[in-house]
Protein backbone atom coordinates (compact mmCIF):
# COMPACT_ATOMS: atom_id res chain seq x y z
CA UNK A 1 0.00 0.00 0.00
CA UNK A 2 1.14 3.34 -0.66
CA UNK A 3 2.50 5.68 2.20
CA UNK A 4 1.38 9.20 1.66
CA UNK A 5 2.62 11.93 3.23
CA UNK A 6 1.53 14.09 5.73
CA UNK A 7 0.05 17.17 4.06
CA UNK A 8 -2.11 18.85 7.27
CA UNK A 9 0.78 19.73 9.28
CA UNK A 10 2.21 21.92 6.32
CA UNK A 11 -0.85 23.47 5.86
CA UNK A 12 -1.13 24.16 9.59
CA UNK A 13 2.47 25.90 9.24
CA UNK A 14 2.09 27.73 6.63
CA UNK A 15 -1.19 28.96 7.96
CA UNK A 16 0.42 30.04 11.06
CA UNK A 17 3.29 31.91 9.77
CA UNK A 18 2.97 35.57 10.83
CA UNK A 19 1.91 37.71 7.70
CA UNK A 20 4.39 39.33 5.63
CA UNK A 21 2.09 42.38 5.09
CA UNK A 22 0.20 44.13 7.67
CA UNK A 23 -2.93 46.18 7.32
CA UNK A 24 -1.10 49.33 8.89
CA UNK A 25 1.37 48.67 6.29
CA UNK A 26 -1.07 48.36 3.02
CA UNK A 27 -2.76 51.80 4.86
CA UNK A 28 0.42 53.14 4.55
CA UNK A 29 1.50 52.88 0.76
CA UNK A 30 -2.21 53.27 -0.01
CA UNK A 31 -2.12 56.80 1.31
CA UNK A 32 1.43 57.04 0.46
CA UNK A 33 0.58 56.22 -3.17
CA UNK A 34 -3.26 58.22 -3.61
CA UNK A 35 -1.18 61.30 -3.05
CA UNK A 36 1.45 60.76 -5.63
CA UNK A 37 -0.84 58.84 -8.31
CA UNK A 38 -4.34 59.62 -7.30
CA UNK A 39 -7.50 57.94 -6.92
CA UNK A 40 -9.73 56.72 -9.42
CA UNK A 41 -11.78 60.03 -8.93
CA UNK A 42 -8.73 61.57 -10.25
CA UNK A 43 -9.24 60.48 -13.83
CA UNK A 44 -9.57 64.36 -15.40
CA UNK A 45 -6.03 64.72 -13.82
CA UNK A 46 -4.88 61.33 -15.54
CA UNK A 47 -3.20 60.94 -18.88
CA UNK A 48 -5.86 58.55 -20.16
CA UNK A 49 -8.21 61.65 -19.72
CA UNK A 50 -6.62 63.89 -22.19
CA UNK A 51 -5.91 60.84 -24.70
CA UNK A 52 -9.74 60.23 -25.25
CA UNK A 53 -10.43 64.03 -24.67
CA UNK A 54 -8.21 64.19 -27.82
CA UNK A 55 -10.08 61.83 -29.69
CA UNK A 56 -13.18 62.76 -29.44
CA UNK A 57 -12.08 66.17 -30.80
CA UNK A 58 -10.39 65.04 -33.47
CA UNK A 59 -13.23 62.52 -34.07
CA UNK A 60 -15.94 65.33 -34.16
CA UNK A 61 -13.90 67.77 -36.29
CA UNK A 62 -13.28 64.64 -38.88
CA UNK A 63 -17.23 64.02 -39.09
CA UNK A 64 -17.99 68.06 -39.34
CA UNK A 65 -16.11 68.08 -41.73
CA UNK A 66 -17.31 64.49 -43.74
CA UNK A 67 -20.63 66.18 -42.93
CA UNK A 68 -20.07 69.29 -44.55
CA UNK A 69 -18.88 67.60 -47.73
CA UNK A 70 -21.46 65.63 -47.57
CA UNK A 71 -23.77 68.51 -47.70
CA UNK A 72 -22.03 70.79 -50.33
CA UNK A 73 -22.44 67.49 -52.80
CA UNK A 74 -26.03 67.22 -52.22
CA UNK A 75 -26.91 70.80 -52.31
CA UNK A 76 -25.24 70.73 -55.90
CA UNK A 77 -27.10 67.31 -56.98
CA UNK A 78 -30.48 68.92 -55.95
CA UNK A 79 -30.00 72.57 -56.66
CA UNK A 80 -28.33 74.23 -59.25
CA UNK A 81 -24.71 76.31 -58.55
CA UNK A 82 -25.66 79.59 -57.23
CA UNK A 83 -25.47 82.55 -60.26
CA UNK A 84 -26.14 79.83 -62.80
CA UNK A 85 -29.23 79.20 -64.84
CA UNK A 86 -30.77 76.47 -66.77
CA UNK A 87 -29.06 77.56 -69.79
CA UNK A 88 -25.86 78.63 -68.16
CA UNK A 89 -25.94 74.91 -66.56
CA UNK A 90 -26.53 72.95 -69.50
CA UNK A 91 -23.84 74.83 -71.10
CA UNK A 92 -21.12 74.02 -69.14
CA UNK A 93 -20.91 70.33 -70.49
CA UNK A 94 -22.65 68.16 -67.55
CA UNK A 95 -23.79 65.22 -69.04
CA UNK A 96 -27.20 63.76 -67.80
CA UNK A 97 -28.75 60.65 -69.85
CA UNK A 98 -31.55 62.05 -71.74
CA UNK A 99 -34.78 60.69 -70.35
CA UNK A 100 -37.92 58.99 -72.14
CA UNK A 101 -41.01 61.88 -72.23
CA UNK A 102 -42.81 59.75 -70.69
CA UNK A 103 -40.11 59.00 -67.44
CA UNK A 104 -40.54 62.79 -67.65
CA UNK A 105 -43.77 62.89 -67.17
CA UNK A 106 -43.94 60.21 -64.31
CA UNK A 107 -40.96 61.94 -62.14
CA UNK A 108 -43.35 64.31 -60.96
CA UNK A 109 -45.44 61.83 -60.03
CA UNK A 110 -45.95 59.64 -56.47
CA UNK A 111 -43.78 56.31 -57.17
CA UNK A 112 -46.65 54.37 -55.96
CA UNK A 113 -48.62 55.73 -58.67
CA UNK A 114 -45.60 55.98 -61.06
CA UNK A 115 -46.64 52.61 -62.46
CA UNK A 116 -50.01 54.26 -63.27
CA UNK A 117 -51.87 54.47 -66.45
CA UNK A 118 -50.22 57.96 -67.13
CA UNK A 119 -47.55 55.64 -68.67
CA UNK A 120 -49.64 54.60 -71.77
CA UNK A 121 -50.25 56.50 -74.78
CA UNK A 122 -51.42 59.87 -75.04
CA UNK A 123 -54.66 59.38 -76.66
CA UNK A 124 -56.61 62.48 -76.20
CA UNK A 125 -53.61 64.47 -77.43
CA UNK A 126 -54.69 66.91 -80.16
CA UNK A 127 -51.38 68.04 -80.28
CA UNK A 128 -48.67 65.58 -79.92
CA UNK A 129 -45.58 67.73 -81.11
CA UNK A 130 -45.79 68.52 -77.34
CA UNK A 131 -44.30 65.33 -76.28
CA UNK A 132 -41.70 65.66 -79.20
CA UNK A 133 -40.50 69.15 -77.11
CA UNK A 134 -40.39 66.88 -74.23
CA UNK A 135 -38.39 65.11 -75.50
CA UNK A 136 -36.05 67.72 -77.04
CA UNK A 137 -35.58 69.26 -73.99
CA UNK A 138 -34.81 66.05 -72.46
CA UNK A 139 -32.33 66.88 -70.18
CA UNK A 140 -33.39 70.22 -68.70
CA UNK A 141 -36.69 67.99 -67.61
CA UNK A 142 -34.52 65.22 -66.31
CA UNK A 143 -32.89 68.07 -63.75
CA UNK A 144 -35.99 68.75 -62.72
CA UNK A 145 -37.76 65.17 -62.82
CA UNK A 146 -34.75 63.74 -60.54
CA UNK A 147 -34.90 66.25 -57.96
CA UNK A 148 -38.97 65.55 -57.61
CA UNK A 149 -38.42 62.28 -57.13
CA UNK A 150 -36.71 62.59 -54.34
CA UNK A 151 -39.80 64.32 -52.61
CA UNK A 152 -42.76 62.18 -54.28
CA UNK A 153 -44.86 61.71 -51.21
CA UNK A 154 -45.50 65.57 -51.33
CA UNK A 155 -47.86 66.54 -53.73
CA UNK A 156 -48.10 70.02 -55.86
CA UNK A 157 -50.54 70.66 -58.30
CA UNK A 158 -48.97 72.47 -61.64
CA UNK A 159 -51.48 75.19 -62.82
CA UNK A 160 -50.97 77.57 -65.62
CA UNK A 161 -49.83 81.24 -64.45
CA UNK A 162 -52.26 82.31 -66.68
CA UNK A 163 -55.15 80.80 -64.89
CA UNK A 164 -53.69 81.22 -61.42
CA UNK A 165 -54.93 84.68 -60.95
CA UNK A 166 -57.74 85.03 -61.60
CA UNK A 167 -59.52 81.98 -61.46
CA UNK A 168 -58.32 81.01 -58.04
CA UNK A 169 -58.28 84.18 -56.10
CA UNK A 170 -61.59 83.34 -54.18
CA UNK A 171 -60.15 80.40 -53.32
CA UNK A 172 -56.33 82.07 -51.78
CA UNK A 173 -56.15 82.34 -48.18
CA UNK A 174 -52.47 83.86 -48.48
CA UNK A 175 -52.80 86.48 -51.47
CA UNK A 176 -49.20 87.23 -50.69
CA UNK A 177 -48.50 84.15 -52.86
CA UNK A 178 -50.95 85.31 -55.63
CA UNK A 179 -49.06 86.82 -58.71
CA UNK A 180 -45.99 87.87 -59.20
CA UNK A 181 -43.31 87.65 -61.82
CA UNK A 182 -40.67 85.18 -62.50
CA UNK A 183 -37.25 85.55 -62.24
CA UNK A 184 -33.99 84.36 -64.14
CA UNK A 185 -33.08 81.83 -61.49
CA UNK A 186 -33.76 78.61 -61.89
CA UNK A 187 -36.76 76.33 -60.86
CA UNK A 188 -36.18 75.25 -57.28
CA UNK A 189 -39.55 73.46 -57.24
CA UNK A 190 -37.59 70.69 -55.56
CA UNK A 191 -36.54 72.71 -52.55
CA UNK A 192 -40.50 73.22 -51.97
CA UNK A 193 -41.21 69.57 -52.52
CA UNK A 194 -37.91 68.47 -50.08
CA UNK A 195 -39.41 70.98 -47.54
CA UNK A 196 -43.17 71.01 -47.12
CA UNK A 197 -44.41 67.71 -45.20
CA UNK A 198 -47.23 66.47 -42.64
CA UNK A 199 -45.69 68.09 -40.22
CA UNK A 200 -45.30 71.73 -41.67
CA UNK A 201 -46.79 74.43 -40.50
CA UNK A 202 -48.89 77.24 -42.67
CA UNK A 203 -46.89 79.63 -41.50
CA UNK A 204 -43.51 77.50 -42.62
CA UNK A 205 -45.69 76.60 -45.81
CA UNK A 206 -46.80 80.14 -46.74
CA UNK A 207 -42.21 81.03 -46.59
CA UNK A 208 -41.65 77.91 -48.38
CA UNK A 209 -44.62 78.62 -51.06
CA UNK A 210 -43.09 82.62 -51.07
CA UNK A 211 -39.53 81.57 -51.47
CA UNK A 212 -40.68 79.32 -54.00
CA UNK A 213 -42.81 81.89 -56.01
CA UNK A 214 -39.68 84.02 -56.17
CA UNK A 215 -37.62 81.27 -57.97
CA UNK A 216 -39.88 80.83 -60.90
CA UNK A 217 -42.89 79.03 -59.49
CA UNK A 218 -45.93 80.55 -59.26
CA UNK A 219 -47.99 79.92 -56.42
CA UNK A 220 -51.88 80.19 -57.04
CA UNK A 221 -53.63 78.52 -54.83
CA UNK A 222 -53.28 77.26 -51.52
CA UNK A 223 -55.44 76.56 -48.85
CA UNK A 224 -54.32 74.60 -45.20
CA UNK A 225 -56.50 73.41 -42.65
CA UNK A 226 -55.12 72.48 -39.29
CA UNK A 227 -56.15 69.69 -36.63
CA UNK A 228 -56.17 70.70 -32.97
CA UNK A 229 -52.74 70.57 -32.29
CA UNK A 230 -52.13 72.93 -35.42
CA UNK A 231 -50.51 70.74 -37.63
CA UNK A 232 -51.75 70.45 -41.31
CA UNK A 233 -53.73 67.97 -41.70
CA UNK A 234 -55.67 68.38 -45.22
CA UNK A 235 -53.86 70.68 -47.94
CA UNK A 236 -54.73 72.46 -50.86
CA UNK A 237 -52.26 73.50 -52.87
CA UNK A 238 -52.27 74.68 -56.50
CA UNK A 239 -48.85 76.07 -58.26
CA UNK A 240 -47.08 76.72 -61.20
CA UNK A 241 -43.93 76.16 -62.94
CA UNK A 242 -42.74 75.81 -66.08
CA UNK A 243 -42.07 72.74 -67.00
CA UNK A 244 -39.34 72.98 -69.93
CA UNK A 245 -40.07 75.63 -71.72
CA UNK A 246 -42.14 78.10 -70.32
CA UNK A 247 -43.61 79.53 -74.03
CA UNK A 248 -44.83 76.29 -75.15
CA UNK A 249 -44.99 73.66 -72.70
CA UNK A 250 -46.54 73.34 -69.17
CA UNK A 251 -47.06 70.30 -66.70
CA UNK A 252 -50.54 71.21 -64.94
CA UNK A 253 -51.51 69.24 -62.13
CA UNK A 254 -54.07 69.81 -59.87
CA UNK A 255 -54.27 68.43 -56.61
CA UNK A 256 -57.92 68.70 -55.12
CA UNK A 257 -57.30 67.75 -52.16
CA UNK A 258 -54.07 66.53 -49.97
CA UNK A 259 -54.37 63.88 -47.46
CA UNK A 260 -51.66 63.59 -45.56
CA UNK A 261 -49.58 64.57 -49.72
CA UNK A 262 -50.37 61.20 -50.90
CA UNK A 263 -53.20 61.14 -53.77
CA UNK A 264 -53.13 63.12 -57.18
CA UNK A 265 -56.82 63.12 -57.75
CA UNK A 266 -56.56 64.51 -61.38
CA UNK A 267 -53.33 65.74 -63.72
CA UNK A 268 -53.58 67.85 -66.76
CA UNK A 269 -51.05 68.91 -69.27
CA UNK A 270 -52.33 71.88 -71.55
CA UNK A 271 -50.31 73.24 -74.45
CA UNK A 272 -49.02 76.99 -74.35
CA UNK A 273 -52.42 78.20 -74.95
CA UNK A 274 -54.23 76.40 -71.62
CA UNK A 275 -55.89 73.66 -74.43
CA UNK A 276 -55.74 70.12 -72.39
CA UNK A 277 -53.50 68.02 -74.49
CA UNK A 278 -53.43 65.43 -71.60
CA UNK A 279 -55.87 64.30 -68.71
CA UNK A 280 -55.27 61.14 -66.30
CA UNK A 281 -57.52 60.44 -63.41
CA UNK A 282 -55.26 59.12 -60.80
CA UNK A 283 -57.86 58.70 -58.11
CA UNK A 284 -59.36 55.84 -60.66
CA UNK A 285 -56.59 54.68 -62.03
CA UNK A 286 -57.72 54.68 -65.35
CA UNK A 287 -56.25 55.63 -68.21
CA UNK A 288 -56.05 58.95 -70.18
CA UNK A 289 -57.68 57.35 -72.81
CA UNK A 290 -60.26 55.90 -70.35
CA UNK A 291 -61.33 59.06 -68.75
CA UNK A 292 -63.61 61.70 -70.56
CA UNK A 293 -63.01 64.83 -70.13
CA UNK A 294 -65.28 66.67 -67.47
CA UNK A 295 -67.89 68.91 -69.37
CA UNK A 296 -66.23 72.00 -67.89
CA UNK A 297 -63.14 70.90 -69.50
CA UNK A 298 -63.75 71.94 -73.19
CA UNK A 299 -61.99 74.74 -73.90
CA UNK A 300 -59.80 76.59 -71.46
CA UNK A 301 -58.52 74.49 -68.50
CA UNK A 302 -59.06 77.48 -66.01
CA UNK A 303 -63.17 76.28 -66.76
CA UNK A 304 -62.72 73.24 -64.41
CA UNK A 305 -59.43 73.83 -62.08
CA UNK A 306 -62.22 74.65 -59.68
CA UNK A 307 -63.76 71.34 -59.59
CA UNK B 1 -10.60 49.49 2.89
CA UNK B 2 -12.91 48.53 5.31
CA UNK B 3 -13.81 45.68 2.90
CA UNK B 4 -10.16 44.99 1.93
CA UNK B 5 -9.75 44.61 5.81
CA UNK B 6 -11.59 41.72 6.01
CA UNK B 7 -10.09 39.79 3.46
CA UNK B 8 -6.76 41.20 3.82
CA UNK B 9 -5.37 38.31 5.83
CA UNK B 10 -6.17 35.51 3.46
CA UNK B 11 -5.11 38.02 0.64
CA UNK B 12 -1.78 38.18 2.18
CA UNK B 13 -1.31 34.08 2.91
CA UNK B 14 -2.30 33.33 -0.69
CA UNK B 15 -0.06 36.41 -2.21
CA UNK B 16 2.80 34.85 0.03
CA UNK B 17 2.06 31.16 -1.32
CA UNK B 18 1.71 32.05 -4.66
CA UNK B 19 4.03 34.52 -5.28
CA UNK B 20 7.44 32.46 -3.05
CA UNK B 21 10.25 32.63 -5.07
CA UNK B 22 8.86 35.00 -7.79
CA UNK B 23 8.55 38.26 -5.96
CA UNK B 24 8.05 39.81 -2.37
CA UNK B 25 5.15 39.47 -1.06
CA UNK B 26 5.05 42.71 -0.20
CA UNK B 27 5.74 44.52 -3.93
CA UNK B 28 2.72 41.83 -5.08
CA UNK B 29 -0.02 43.04 -2.23
CA UNK B 30 1.14 46.20 -2.61
CA UNK B 31 0.63 46.27 -6.62
CA UNK B 32 -2.59 44.30 -6.86
CA UNK B 33 -4.51 46.66 -3.98
CA UNK B 34 -3.33 49.66 -5.71
CA UNK B 35 -4.60 48.54 -8.73
CA UNK B 36 -7.46 47.64 -7.23
CA UNK B 37 -7.88 50.83 -5.09
CA UNK B 38 -7.86 52.62 -8.19
CA UNK B 39 -10.77 50.92 -10.33
CA UNK B 40 -12.69 50.39 -6.49
CA UNK B 41 -15.53 52.88 -8.21
CA UNK B 42 -15.90 50.37 -11.63
CA UNK B 43 -16.84 47.54 -9.63
CA UNK B 44 -19.99 46.00 -9.69
CA UNK B 45 -20.07 44.70 -6.56
CA UNK B 46 -18.29 45.97 -3.86
CA UNK B 47 -18.14 41.72 -2.60
CA UNK B 48 -15.77 41.06 -5.81
CA UNK B 49 -13.27 43.00 -4.29
CA UNK B 50 -11.52 39.94 -3.22
CA UNK B 51 -11.99 38.19 -6.52
CA UNK B 52 -10.61 41.24 -7.83
CA UNK B 53 -7.80 41.26 -6.31
CA UNK B 54 -6.76 37.67 -6.56
CA UNK B 55 -7.05 38.08 -10.30
CA UNK B 56 -4.84 40.66 -10.17
CA UNK B 57 -2.25 39.34 -8.27
CA UNK B 58 -2.39 36.31 -10.56
CA UNK B 59 -2.39 38.20 -13.70
CA UNK B 60 0.74 40.41 -11.97
CA UNK B 61 2.48 36.87 -11.12
CA UNK B 62 2.09 35.70 -15.00
CA UNK B 63 3.69 38.86 -16.01
CA UNK B 64 6.60 38.22 -13.53
CA UNK B 65 6.97 34.32 -14.56
CA UNK B 66 6.93 35.07 -18.49
CA UNK B 67 10.20 37.62 -17.89
CA UNK B 68 11.53 35.05 -15.16
CA UNK B 69 11.86 32.47 -17.72
CA UNK B 70 14.74 34.00 -18.74
CA UNK B 71 16.43 34.41 -15.10
CA UNK B 72 15.19 31.19 -12.90
CA UNK B 73 13.16 31.29 -9.60
CA UNK B 74 14.56 33.32 -6.82
CA UNK B 75 14.14 30.51 -4.30
CA UNK B 76 17.40 30.77 -1.42
CA UNK B 77 16.05 34.57 -1.45
CA UNK B 78 12.71 33.30 -0.89
CA UNK B 79 14.15 30.69 1.80
CA UNK B 80 15.57 33.37 3.58
CA UNK B 81 12.53 35.53 3.89
CA UNK B 82 10.81 32.26 4.82
CA UNK B 83 13.47 31.78 7.58
CA UNK B 84 13.32 35.07 9.00
CA UNK B 85 9.40 34.58 9.79
CA UNK B 86 9.42 30.98 10.60
CA UNK B 87 9.98 30.06 14.38
CA UNK B 88 12.45 27.85 13.19
CA UNK B 89 14.41 27.03 10.52
CA UNK B 90 12.51 23.19 10.64
CA UNK B 91 9.00 25.33 10.13
CA UNK B 92 10.44 27.00 7.20
CA UNK B 93 12.11 23.98 4.79
CA UNK B 94 8.47 22.51 5.77
CA UNK B 95 6.73 25.31 4.27
CA UNK B 96 9.03 25.83 1.27
CA UNK B 97 8.41 22.19 0.94
CA UNK B 98 4.55 22.28 0.66
CA UNK B 99 5.25 26.16 -1.61
CA UNK B 100 7.76 24.43 -3.73
CA UNK B 101 5.38 21.80 -4.27
CA UNK B 102 1.79 23.04 -4.95
CA UNK B 103 4.13 24.95 -8.05
CA UNK B 104 3.82 21.53 -9.73
CA UNK B 105 0.03 21.45 -9.36
CA UNK B 106 -2.19 22.80 -12.37
CA UNK B 107 -2.99 26.52 -11.77
CA UNK B 108 -6.88 26.47 -10.41
CA UNK B 109 -5.25 23.14 -8.35
CA UNK B 110 -2.95 25.04 -7.00
CA UNK B 111 -5.36 27.89 -6.48
CA UNK B 112 -8.32 25.82 -4.31
CA UNK B 113 -5.73 24.88 -2.10
CA UNK B 114 -4.12 28.10 -1.20
CA UNK B 115 -7.29 29.81 -0.74
CA UNK B 116 -8.95 26.82 1.19
CA UNK B 117 -5.75 25.66 3.40
CA UNK B 118 -3.31 28.37 2.92
CA UNK B 119 -5.71 31.36 3.18
CA UNK B 120 -8.19 30.02 4.93
CA UNK B 121 -11.27 31.13 3.21
CA UNK B 122 -14.77 28.56 3.42
CA UNK B 123 -15.50 26.30 0.29
CA UNK B 124 -18.53 28.46 -0.63
CA UNK B 125 -16.94 31.85 -0.90
CA UNK B 126 -13.81 30.28 -3.50
CA UNK B 127 -16.61 28.59 -5.33
CA UNK B 128 -18.52 32.19 -5.84
CA UNK B 129 -14.73 33.65 -6.39
CA UNK B 130 -14.17 30.88 -8.81
CA UNK B 131 -17.71 30.82 -10.42
CA UNK B 132 -18.41 27.22 -9.54
CA UNK B 133 -20.48 25.16 -7.42
CA UNK B 134 -19.18 24.09 -4.11
CA UNK B 135 -19.28 20.58 -5.75
CA UNK B 136 -17.22 21.46 -7.99
CA UNK B 137 -14.87 23.01 -5.68
CA UNK B 138 -14.49 20.43 -3.13
CA UNK B 139 -13.85 17.44 -6.09
CA UNK B 140 -10.80 20.17 -6.84
CA UNK B 141 -9.72 20.54 -3.39
CA UNK B 142 -9.82 16.71 -3.14
CA UNK B 143 -8.12 16.23 -6.33
CA UNK B 144 -6.05 18.50 -5.55
CA UNK B 145 -4.96 17.11 -1.98
CA UNK B 146 -4.34 14.02 -3.68
CA UNK B 147 -1.76 15.40 -5.88
CA UNK B 148 -0.10 17.01 -3.50
CA UNK B 149 -0.05 13.82 -1.27
CA UNK B 150 1.94 11.98 -4.38
CA UNK B 151 3.97 14.38 -4.95
CA UNK B 152 5.21 15.05 -1.74
CA UNK B 153 5.92 10.60 -1.11
CA UNK B 154 8.61 9.34 0.50
CA UNK B 155 10.94 8.99 -2.02
CA UNK B 156 9.92 12.43 -3.47
CA UNK B 157 10.17 14.36 0.26
CA UNK B 158 13.32 12.58 0.74
CA UNK B 159 14.81 13.88 -2.03
CA UNK B 160 13.36 17.17 -1.51
CA UNK B 161 14.66 17.11 1.97
CA UNK B 162 18.34 16.49 1.06
CA UNK B 163 18.03 19.23 -1.63
CA UNK B 164 16.92 21.49 1.36
CA UNK B 165 19.23 20.40 3.55
CA UNK B 166 21.79 20.88 0.87
CA UNK B 167 20.39 24.64 0.20
CA UNK B 168 20.49 25.26 3.83
CA UNK B 169 24.46 24.22 4.35
CA UNK B 170 24.75 27.19 2.24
Amino acid sequence: MKRYYDIDPLFSEARRLPMEVSIEQVQGFLATSSQHTGTSKSWFYSLNFYIMLGLLITGAIALLTITSGEHQFTSAKTSNPPGLTLTELHSKDIRIPEPKAEETMLAFMPAGEAAGPSKQPNQLTSAPSALEENQEVGTKTQLEGTVAKTAQETKRSFIKDSLSDDLLMDDLPLTDFNGGGYSDLPVTDSEIAFMITNETTSEEVARILGEGRKTNVRISNIKVKHNRTGKIKVMKIAFAVPHTNAACDWKVFRTVELKGFKTYEYGWTVDENGNIIDFWDKLNNKAPSEVPLPEKACGKVKYFCNN
Amino acid sequence: MKEYELIHEGFTRFCSSRCYGIMDTEDLVQESVMVAFENFEKMRERKAILAYLMRTASNILNSKLRRRKFHGFADEAAFEQLKSLAPNPEVAADIDLLYRTLRKLPTDTREALELFEIAGFSIKEIAEMKGCTEGAMKVRLHRGRKRLKEELTPQNAELTKLMTSFLLLF
